[in-house]
């Protein structure tokens, strides 16, 4: 059968609620279309829901099928980023990763001799990276809101790692970093840390720019 | 003989039970070659979309093996997921359609999964032939 423009849309209506995900909404909304494309008696919406029945169970069905295949491209996405992150210290990626080093050996060296701590750099780099992630993130919620579509299960993950390296920051400062921090380090060290912070931020961050080119796919 | 009188509930519960059972069975069969069966139609076919690859199975087998879609999908995203499969968007009759074809390491492990099946076959045979008939 062919669906009018009536008929898809009563279709679209029916499995709004299937999913939480516009990936899978759009799977499952192509596969009941292929499927009644090739049933022969006239359109009935009780035809979807028997079609649902039989190739997916039901909508808790759906739900689950999802779930699962957000923490799959969630952990797929983690590994993406350790395997990048590692293959820094390769010998054909090692020219970025030293002048990293280096840019941040001789802000070390430049502590050394003039006392500066590094603390508050440290607090506001990170709360202007939180303010400008939360800002992307905002954005592109605005846009699926403002277009009544339902949120992108790759846009959901990629929130979650932006937001990765954020979340650390208030515990590494209120027990490391921070004046009157809970564990008593001398200037040098706290300094040492931020350092690693910064170095190790900088290669996530560097790692989810590549993940953001290479491997996400954005929708139509 | 008489037909057995259901009421819509009853019906409706065994309709269930029907789709459970089929969709059980089914699984079982699949489980272990699933992964190959979806490697070695996209071998053969560049790319494919979820239903394709339903009635790609249903017409092979001529329509003895059903290819349940609560088992084919979440096959699919765990093959997307290992690297094995690249997935593809594109607008066909003003809809989405993803379509699944193997990647660089999918055309590779297609060779394993296919000897670890062919392999499994025949150890298969050998038990069965060993079985003594009633």
């Amino acid at each position: 059968m062919q669906l009018t423009l009536q008929q898809k849309k009563e279709v679209q209506d029916y499995i709004s609620e299937s999913s939480k995900y516009r990936e899978t909404y759009s799977e499952i909304y192509d596969h009941l279309l292929n499927a009644l494309e090739e049933i022969e008696e006239p359109y009935q919406l009780k035809i979807v829901g028997r079609i649902v029945l039989q190739d997916f169970g039901s909508f808790k069905e759906i739900k689950k099928m999802e779930k699962d295949s957000l923490s799959k491209t969630k952990y797929r996405y983690i590994r993406y980023l350790v395997t990048d992150m590692i293959s820094a210290f390769k010998f054909q990626n090692l020219i970025y990763t030293l002048l990293l080093l280096v840019f941040y050996a001789s802000l070390y060296v430049y502590q050394l001799g003039n006392g500066v701590n590094f603390a508050n750099l440290y607090l506001w780099s990170m709360i202007l990276g939180y303010i400008l992630s939360v800002a992307w993130l905002f954005k592109k919620g605005y846009i699926t809101l403002s277009f009544r579509r339902k949120s992108s299960m790759e846009g959901v993950i990629l929130g979650w790692l932006i937001l990765l390296p954020f979340s650390f920051f208030p515990l590494t400062f209120t027990a490391f970093i921070g004046e009157g921090s809970m564990v008593g380090l001398a200037l040098n060290t706290r300094n040492v840390i931020v350092l690693c912070l910064f170095f190790f931020t900088s290669m996530y961050l560097k790692a989810f720019i590549k993940l953001y080119r290479e491997k996400v796919r954005r929708l139509a | 003989m008489t037909k057995p009188c259901y009421t819509k509930l009853q019906g409706f519960f065994i309709l269930k039970l029907y789709t459970y059972l089929n969709m059980a069975i089914n699984n079982e069969l699949f489980k272990g070659t699933l992964q190959t069966i979806i490697l070695q139609l996209l071998t053969e076919n560049k790319r494919m979309y979820g239903y394709e690859i339903t009635q790609k199975v249903k017409t092979i087998t001529n329509g003895s093996l059903l290819l349940k879609e609560g088992a084919l999908y979440p096959a699919l995203h765990k093959l997307e997921a290992e690297g094995l499969l690249e997935t593809t968007t594109e607008v066909v009759d003003n809809r989405l359609r993803k379509y699944y074809a193997l990647s660089q390491s999918g055309e590779k492990e297609v060779v394993n999964k296919l000897q670890e099946a062919k392999d499994f076959i025949a150890q298969l045979q050998l038990l069965l032939n060993l079985k003594p008939s009633f």
